[in-house]
Order: structure tokens, then C-alpha cells, then sequence
């Protein structure tokens, strides 16, 4: 089925130049070291640390509500370093998930309720049912399905993962639209930084 | 998530008569029909470690059994091991007294805390490459047997060839020996000796490997613990069958026994058209790579069906055209597909006939002549008909008559602002167009109110390139293709 209009509430969210659309209610700590590259959507409540490390986030990204992503961090013998969080293209993460990975490819889809572990590497064109636990450190190869608690491969993807990630994508984003406000005054709000 | 490609809503019908959704189903360009997973062949392509990443290829990976050689699985819990490291002091090579830090290497589960301490295994000097491997006590019975029954097979196989000599000697002898003076030679045959100066075959016969034969025994090696029954059991301390199982020379009955497990390599498969035998999917040699050298899925060789609003009695579909070609589109119903199907068939079992008289046979035929050969596409039409024709409709669309034209997939489309002109298309039918992308309305009459998952079913008619075609003076004409589509609408 083609995907409904979601509509948002245009006080709450925030539209960039670049085309990214930001929820008030999502806390973005660290936001110098943040970057979101264009036509991502943070929905409300979610979290981005980017005190921590780097982020840096590709396009047409969904980070869904509650979510957290927070880059991983290694212990070495003189204290504790934390690593830049690569997150790629058309990647969509769903609600309440946390995401704690080192890597995180494009055209991947996490569900919700996941926990990836820390310093997980994700490569391209992977999915994440819903309710999955990582253990740190797991590699997931593309084309695979992880599904379970702790996660293991349990299907194989079709070869059109790519293309279908991108129609995913681009549909929910060009779906997730502003409702008019009553005044009929441009609703969307440009702010300089990213 | 389920709708973008699990989604049970829109099937397509393949060749074999089974319905999956387009994207887990393959376009052969040289038969111009569906194939989906169940009818092809299956090859294994790559073999790789999912967790280093790393090719192995065949010969190697047979000789270590299908497994990494660095990567370890937690016998617990099935998940990766990570390597720990630990500072010990030990006394120093040049001075005993001194002791200098050194660093020692263990194992640990990152899911279930499992460490290699707690199997008795010694922490390692070195990282990599140290680890005991697993001791299998049925080795050396195994090996023998194995031998034994190698050697048994050779014996067969030279006494095989011997008999085939001898057949093809025997005519040979007898027809010719008086002609050619062979009467020595037939005279040898007749007496039983072995034929002389025998042309390289080897006179011995292979030895058998003895062996010696098994002896049953009342008592068996895992004979259950008296202790079970005098002592409370605490259950961490058994293993469990599924970790058991896993480690199948072994089979330790006891936690502490448990050892890493090397984890065994995945593969990635390439697909093989049954009928043609050409490649329809084959990956590249990287595993981290999500390139294919060749690409044949149908998602991106026919049209797109996705039900874009459904009501009662009113449905829209969006259409969606990913291949380099655009291509007329027309949906007919099952009946008109009946029509059509038996004319066509009439024709191409006319023209059969022709072909039979240039002395033709179908076992003479390969690759292209065969996918391109009357009898063939007569063959395919007839199946298609009857499989669609199985599947059960309770819904009746009523479709546009005319055919649509589908634009190729062009990735600056969504730049463009203006829509192409300069089509003539019954506005009622095509309600929207925006690049490769079109939707149709079909209104819907319930002919079935009985059950209450509603289905319905039309034949998409479009235009393919056969590959092998492709001049650069003659642009190929395309065919058409009719594949039957079946859309469930659950209850409306």
C-alpha cells in the first residue's frame, strides 16, 4: 500500500535549509558535532548525543520516537575514548531503539524495541526486526535479517534491498508534511544552522 | 515494515504456478517469463566468514571444514567471542629475579558472559591462531573407514573400465581379427590371458584396505552417572541438547566441558535460469559488497503494481516502470487474457508446424533458439493460462481498455517540473502521472460475497527485449509478455 500523509505539527518541528525536519522535542546534545546531510527527519523525543563523538548521518535518514543514538566507546588501559557514529543513506530506525553501533550502512532498516550493541558494525542493505538484541560487536553482513534476543541471521533479503530502501525512504519523507497553519502564513521555519 | 517486500497483497504468478510478491522473483530475459525462487538453480557463489568478512574459496574451506579459522562462537549461546586481554608477570627472559608485564589473550561471550576460563582452557600468548581445537575421539575409527570404502570404490571403478575394455575389444576382435591377421591376438582372447601391451592401464588391481570389522558391545561410553540419582542435579552444570548438538564430535554432557566453537562461513548464492541455463542473479566477489555482476530481478524488468487507495467499490493502482526501456502497458482481464492466449497459441502451433518441416527438433536447439522456438512459447502460454486460471477470484475489476504508456526509469525525472504532453489518455483512467509512476482508477464489483478475503486478478500485457539482441543498427523489437497478477484486498 502506498503510505498516508502524516501530518505534523508545524510549531513543533523545525525545517532546515537542507531540507531536514527536526522535532523541538528531540534533544540533539552536542549539535557542532552533529551532522544530518539532508532530507532527515528526528521525529519527536528522540535522542542524538552527539556530545560524546561525531555523528554524521546520510541522507533521507528517519530516526523514529524515543530513539537514541549515541556513539559506542572503548576502554583502554589509560581511560575510555568514544568512537564517531557513520550512520549512511536511507536509513530508517524505528521507535524506542537504541542504536549504540560503530557503523551503520545505508539502505539499512532497524524496527523497533532494538537494542544494537556497542560497536556493531551494520553494513549495507541489512535489516533489524523489530524487538532484536546485538551483542557488542556483532558484525551484520548485507542482505541478512537478524531477528531475536541475542540476534541471530534468520532470513535472507531480496536482491532489490537497495531500491526498495530508497522508495521507502523518499516516499515517507515526501509524505511527512506540515499541516497549514490557520493563518495561512508559511508555516515552515529556516534556521541557518544544520 | 512488512508491506515493502513480506507484504502478501499484490503476487505475481510465476512460470512454476506459484505467487510471490515482485521482489523475490527473477525476469529471464532469454525466456521473457518469471521465475521465482523455487524454479531456479541455486549455486553456491561465495563462501565467506559473516564476521571478518573474508573470502575463503572452495578447496580451502573444505579442508577446514566449512568453518573460520580465526572466528569463534560461544558454545552457550551461539553468538561471537570476543578476545580479552590480561597483563600477567611473568620473569623476565635475560633476568629471573625481574618481572616484566605480559600480555595473555582470553575469550568472552558479549551476550552471555561465557569466557574460555571457565571451560579450563589456558589464557594464549598470541591473539590469533592458538586456540585447541576440538579433540574428536572417533577420529582415527572414522579415518579407517573411510579409506576402506575409498578403496573399495576405486576397485570398482578399475574393474568397471576393465569390463568396458574388454566389451569394446571383444567386437573389435571378433569382426576383424581373420581380415587383419589378427589371429594371435583373438587366439589370446580365446585362451583368457590378459591382453598384451595394454596402452598405459595399470596391470595391478588396487589394494583393499583392511579394516576391522566393528565388535557390539552391551556397554556404551555414555552410559548416564550413578551420581543422578544420589545427588541433588543443579542444571547450569548440563549442557543443554542444542548446545550439545552443536559441537557433534564431542557432545560433552557437562557446562565446564564446553569449548569455542569455530563459527562456520556463510554463503552467498548465485541464480541460474532452469530452462536456459543463463545466469538471472550473480553477486559480486566481495561479500561486503551490495553490487551484483549480473541483476536479472523482476523488479526491475516489469511494471510495478501497488494498490495506492482502496475503498469499497473504487481501487487505485499505481503503476511503476524501473527498467531502461519505456513500455506500453495493458491490463486485461482474466477472460480477455483467455482470448488472446488461445489465438496466440493457435498460431504459434501453426508455425510449429512449418518448423518441423525444415527438419528441426527441439533437442537440436540451444540457449536462444530454444527460448525463441514456437513449440516453447506455446508451451509457456498454455501453462500460464492454466495456472491462472487455478487461482480463485472473487472480485471483478473493470480495467482500462487501453494501453498506457510507462516512461523509463530516469533518476532526474524527480528534478523535471513539467509533466510530458502530447498524450491522448482517457482522463477517468489515468488519474496521475509524475515520472515513471502512473495511477489508474478500477472500480471494483463484488462478484463473491461469501468468503471474506476478497481477491481479485488481472494480466499485465507489456512490451520486453529479448536480450542476445542487441545491434547497434537495429533497435530490437519488444514482445509481449503476459504475466497474471492477483491482488488479496482482506476485507473491504
Amino acid at each position: 500500500m502506498e503510505l498516508e500523509d502524516t501530518l505534523f505539527s508545524t510549531s513543533e518541528y523545525v525545517q532546515t535549509h537542507t531540507g531536514n525536519k527536526v522535532s523541538r522535542q528531540s534533544t540533539l546534545c552536542g549539535s557542532q558535532n552533529i551532522i544530518l546531510n539532508g532530507k532527515n527527519i528526528i521525529m519527536g523525543e528522540s535522542m542524538i548525543r552527539g556530545d560524546l563523538a561525531n555523528v554524521r548521518m546520510g541522507q533521507y535518514c528517519i530516526l523514529s520516537k524515543q530513539s537514541v543514538i549515541r556513539p559506542p566507546f572503548k576502554k583502554f588501559a589509560k581511560g575510555v575514548a568514544f568512537f564517531p557514529l557513520h550512520v549512511g543513506d536511507h536509513v530508517f530506525i524505528g521507535e524506542n531503539t537504541v542504536v549504540n553501533a560503530a557503523v551503520v550502512g545505508s539502505y539499512v532498516y532497524i524496527g523497533k524495541n532494538c537494542v544494537i550493541g556497542r560497536r556493531c558494525i551494520l553494513k549495507d542493505c541489512c535489516m533489524i526486526a523489530d524487538d532484536t538484541v546485538l551483542p557488542p560487536e556483532t558484525v551484520v553482513s548485507p542482505f541478512t535479517i537478524y531477528s531475536g534476543s541475542p540476534g541471530h541471521c534468520v532470513e535472507e533479503l531480496p536482491e532489490a534491498m537497495q531500491d526498495l530502501m530508497i522508495d521507502y525512504t523518499k516516499s515517507f519523507y515526501q509524505h511527512y508534511i506540515p499541516d497549514k497553519d490557520v493563518s495561512g502564513v508559511n508555516p515552515i521555519n529556516l534556521v541557518t544552522r544544520k | 515494515m512488512t508491506h515493502l517486500f513480506k507484504s502478501e497483497k499484490v503476487q505475481y504468478l510465476c512460470t512454476c504456478g506459484s505467487l510471490k510478491p515482485l521482489c523475490r522473483t527473477y525476469f529471464c530475459r532469454h525466456c521473457l517469463a518469471l521465475k521465482c525462487g523455487e524454479c531456479v538453480f541455486h549455486e553456491v557463489d561465495i563462501l565467506y566468514c559473516s564476521n571478518c568478512l573474508e573470502n575463503v574459496p572452495p578447496g580451502e574451506a573444505r579442508v577446514k571444514k566449512n568453518q573460520c579459522s580465526e572466528c569463534f562462537e560461544c558454545p552457550v549461546c551461539d553468538q561471537l567471542l570476543l578476545t580479552r586481554a590480561t597483563n600477567i608477570q611473568i620473569p623476565s627472559a635475560e633476568d629471573s629475579s625481574k618481572l616484566v608485564p605480559k600480555k595473555m589473550f582470553y575469550l568472552v561471550c558479549g551476550f552471555c558472559r561465557w569466557t574460555t576460563r571457565e571451560a579450563g582452557l589456558p589464557d594464549q600468548p598470541s591473539a590469533t591462531g592458538s586456540w585447541p581445537d576440538s579433540d574428536n575421539v572417533n577420529s582415527v575409527r572414522v579415518g579407517a573407514l573411510l579409506e576402506h570404502y575409498r578403496s573399495l570404490a576405486q576397485l570398482d571403478k578399475f574393474e568397471k573400465e576393465q569390463k568396458r575394455q574388454l566389451k569394446r575389444r571383444s567386437n573389435y576382435l571378433s569382426f576383424t581379427a581373420d581380415k587383419y591377421s589378427l589371429s594371435a591376438l583373438a587366439a589370446r582372447k580365446r585362451s583368457g590371458l590378459p591382453f598384451a601391451g595394454s596402452l598405459g592401464m595399470k596391470k595391478e588391481t588396487p589394494q583393499i584396505y583392511k579394516v576391522e570389522p566393528a565388535v557390539a558391545s552391551e556397554e556404551t561410553d555414555d552410559a548416564l552417572d550413578p551420581d543422578i540419582f544420589t545427588k541433588v542435579l543443579t542444571l547450569s552444570n548440563v549442557t543443554t541438547i542444542d548446545q550439545r548438538i552443536r559441537q557433534p564430535e564431542r557432545q560433552p554432557v557437562k557446562s565446564e566441558d564446553l569449548i569455542p566453537i569455530h563459527k562456520f562461513l556463510s554463503v552467498r548464492r548465485s541464480q541460474r535460469c532452469r530452462f536456459c541455463e543463463h545466469n538471472l542473479s550473480k553477486p559480486e566477489y566481495n561479500p561486503s559488497s551490495i553490487k551484483f555482476k549480473i541483476h536479472l530481478g523482476a523488479f526491475y524488468h516489469v511494471p510495478d503494481v501497488i494498490i495506492y487507495r482502496l475503498a469499497r467499490d473504487d481501487m487505485q493502482l499505481r503503476l511503476c516502470n524501473r527498467s531502461q526501456y519505456p513500455t506500453h502497458v495493458r491490463l486485461l482481464s482474466l477472460d480477455q487474457f483467455a482470448l488472446i492466449a488461445h489465438s496466440k497459441i493457435d498460431e504459434l502451433e501453426r508455425s510449429c508446424g512449418e518448423a518441423e518441416k525444415e527438419k528441426k527438433s527441439a533437442s537440436s536447439m540451444v540457449g536462444h533458439e530454444l527460448c525463441e522456438s514456437p513449440a516453447t512459447q506455446a508451451a509457456n502460454l498454455k501453462s500460464c493460462l492454466r495456472n491462472a486460471f487455478k487461482e480463485k477470484v472473487n472480485v471483478v475489476l473493470q480495467l482500462p481498455n487501453e494501453p498506457i504508456l510507462l516512461p523509463a526509469r530516469d533518476d532526474l525525472a524527480e528534478y523535471e517540473l513539467t509533466a510530458p504532453q502530447n498524450l491522448k489518455e482517457d482522463p477517468k483512467a489515468v488519474l496521475w502521472r509524475k515520472g515513471n509512476k502512473v495511477v489508474i482508477s478500477a472500480p471494483l464489483t463484488v462478484i463473491d460475497d461469501e468468503l471474506e478475503d476478497k481477491r481479485t486478478g488481472f494480466v499485465f500485457e507489456f512490451g520486453a527485449v529479448r536480450a542476445g539482441f542487441e545491434t547497434k543498427e537495429v533497435q530490437p523489437q519488444p514482445t509481449n509478455v503476459y504475466i497474471p497478477v492477483f491482488i488479496s484486498l482482506g476485507k473491504i
